[in-house]
């Protein structure tokens, strides 16, 4: 070992009634002593601690060498401290001052199974009377706003506008571009056992504008706007902005969550109309290049068998499903507390929520339509 | 020169200037700080205070000239900058603890990181540095979002010192506190100072705890050094800046503790 790594670590050395102790005792050096401290003290009558070859010591040293005394006081037996520098004196004074650390019992709540379990149903009631709250407090704001006793915040629509949708054309355009291939490729497969690829027009066209382009169109925005608008609210929940609208006298659902709901209702069905148009231009490709259909007859088909219905059964989801992302979005961010960790978990809620609602409401449209016959 | 031997600067600025957009915060600032020295930063709002012992903490990069520290001039090697900031302890003016973790758990955690000593040890220590800091035992097993403000900043301060740091560096220390709990901040300041050989840079306001705690104080003036020496001599400088700057602070303190008393009475 090179001379300086010795002359670092803490050293221990006995001689009869009288410890010395060497090196440095800080808490990067300390690790070494620990065990061998344990071994070398006199086995009985007074200690003397001699402090002569200790070149450095911090508080973490200090404590291990008083919680040492301290055992030894204990046992009754008597020590004294020589050559010790001044510094080290009040050091270890400061640190002698203090209760014993090691009495202080830091009481841990502990649950059961069960408890936990009842909590946690306790909690999602409690939540979706939040949530309902939530929903009551942005309709009285809205119907202040339609009112006209509330300003339409017009600069906060159109930029959430454009960030909620111009900002998602590309991707949802591409996104449903390829679910139309696939939907293509699978049906043309499946037709061509029955003679009948022709139809791949029906099946494409119902199944994109009833349910995946305003599905994939929703999914997509519920991932990136309802994951924005939680992580936004709740950083502003965290730097106390939303208390200085609120001590302003100003109401945060008006300010922020209306614009967010008005974006999003105009955004979401014209981001379903692309999505839709993506899709079938999808199919219509992969028809004429796999199937050998050529465009006209593709729309010629697709005319005769999906009608304006079908657009408009799809497209009716839209503004629901957007209502439903904004909400929770700006629900979970109002809910965020004060500290970063809080505001990553309740993001990631509001996106799981967002899609697992998503779907619920398109089973529910889907029940509906079929009793209305639609 | 030797690097632990007293006179070896643990801080050297040299043409430090910084500047954000268009705001031109250091124009040419250069100091040394020695071992051992209790310093106050002192300067208005927005004299670019805790800019500059940000700069000192390798925490913001300036725009041109050298930081030493310890003796090295840290590259862009982040591990070199690693074991240099192991070195010092930077309180944050609200504290910055983690709001996941305990009190206790804050304090652990650089000495779990940095050192291999035994769990229980390291939980001691960690208890031991919070009761140091006149924090209640039992806030230990609290989460900061249960704290007070000045408790937050106690904890943090419990912190800072997990390490013992030879460099402390203390953002507004007193702020948020009551004069009481400010003035007890500053004796153990100044006890650990004593004891551990500390090396203190402080932003702060508070001129009576620049006067108990400080050996030197540095007055920031538009982007540049104005004043530079004991709190007496700053106290009694000619330079009518420099006058009018304690002028304005003691006015604030007095008028704030004139209207204590007037509460009081």
């Amino acid at each position: 070992m090179s001379e300086e790594a010795s002359s670092m670590r803490p050293r221990i050395r006995l001689e009869g009634h009288t410890v010395h102790l060497g090196g440095m005792w800080t808490a990067a050096t300390l690790e070494k002593a620990y065990a061998e401290a344990q071994k070398k003290l006199p086995p009985e009558g007074t200690i003397i601690v001699d402090f002569a070859g200790v070149t450095k010591l911090d508080t973490s040293g200090a404590w291990f060498i008083d919680r040492a005394l301290r055992a030894l006081h204990e046992q009754g037996r008597e020590v004294h401290s020589i050559n010790l520098s001044p510094g080290s004196r009040s050091l270890l004074n400061l640190v002698g001052e203090q209760a014993d650390p090691r009495e202080v019992k830091l009481t841990r709540l502990h649950f059961t199974f069960l408890q936990r379990a009842g909590h946690a149903s306790l909690k999602v009631g409690d939540n979706a009377l939040d949530y309902l709250a939530f929903l009551g407090e942005t309709a009285i704001q809205w119907l202040r706003v339609v009112t006209l006793r509330a300003h339409w915040r017009l600069p906060m629509f159109f930029t959430h506008l454009e960030q909620t949708g111009v900002n998602a054309v590309p991707i949802i355009g591409l996104l449903s571009f390829l679910i139309g291939v696939v939907i293509a490729y699978q049906g043309l497969y499946l037709l061509q056992n029955y003679g009948a690829t022709a139809l791949v027009a029906r099946l494409a066209g119902l199944t994109i504008l009833r349910e995946l382009g305003p599905l994939i169109a929703a999914i997509v925005v519920a991932g990136r706007t309802s994951s924005a608008f939680t992580a936004e609210i709740g950083a502003m929940r965290v730097s106390e902005e939303i208390d200085a609208i609120v001590a302003m006298g100003l109401s945060p659902a008006e300010m922020l969550v209306l614009p967010r709901i008005f974006g999003l209702v105009v955004a979401l069905p014209l981001l379903t109309v692309l999505a839709d148009a993506a899709g079938i231009v999808g199919a219509g490709v992969t028809a004429h290049l796999v199937g050998g259909i050529a465009p006209r007859a593709f729309a010629h088909e697709l005319a005769q068998g999906v009608g304006v219905t079908t657009l408009l059964t799809g497209l009716a989801k839209a503004p629901v499903f957007a209502v439903v992302i904004a909400t929770l979005g700006c629900f979970h961010g109002f809910r965020a507390e004060s500290n970063a960790e809080s505001v990553g978990r309740r993001t990631t809620r509001s996106v799981v929520q967002s899609i697992f609602f998503v779907i619920v409401i398109d089973a529910v449209f889907s029940v509906a339509y079929s009793n209305l016959h639609l | 020169m030797d690097k632990t031997s007293k006179d070896y600067p643990v801080v050297r600025l040299r043409n430090v200037r910084t500047v954000f957009g268009h705001h031109m915060v250091h124009d040419d600032i250069s100091l040394d700080l020695r071992r051992g020295e209790i310093v106050a930063l002192l300067g208005g709002s927005g004299s670019g205070k805790t800019t500059l012992m940000r700069v000192m903490a390798l925490l913001h990069r300036p725009q041109a000239g050298d930081v030493e520290l310890f003796g090295q001039r840290p590259g862009r090697d982040s591990s070199e900058m690693q074991a240099l900031r192991a070195r010092m302890g930077y309180m944050f003016q609200f504290g910055a603890l983690f709001g996941g973790f305990t009190i206790r758990r804050n304090v652990e955690f650089p000495l779990i990181e940095h050192t291999s000593l035994p769990r229980r040890l390291i939980e001691e220590i960690a208890q031991l540095k919070i009761q140091l800091v006149g924090l209640d035992p039992m806030v230990a097993g609290l989460m900061p979002s249960e704290l007070s403000g000045g408790m937050k900043k106690r904890a943090a301060l419990a912190r800072t010192l997990a390490l013992d740091p030879e460099l402390l560096m203390l953002d507004e220390p007193g702020s948020g506190l009551d004069p009481a709990s400010a003035r007890s901040l500053d004796e153990l300041i100044g006890r650990l100072h004593a004891a551990l050989g500390l090396t203190v840079v402080m932003v702060t306001h508070d001129l009576a705890s620049v006067q108990r705690l400080a050996d030197r104080a540095i007055l920031l003036h538009e982007g540049n050094v104005l004043a530079d020496g004991s709190p007496r001599e700053l106290l009694e400088s000619d330079d009518p800046r420099v006058r009018y700057f304690f002028q304005l602070e003691l006015k604030k303190s007095q008028s704030m503790s004139s209207r204590a008393a007037a509460r009081v009475s």
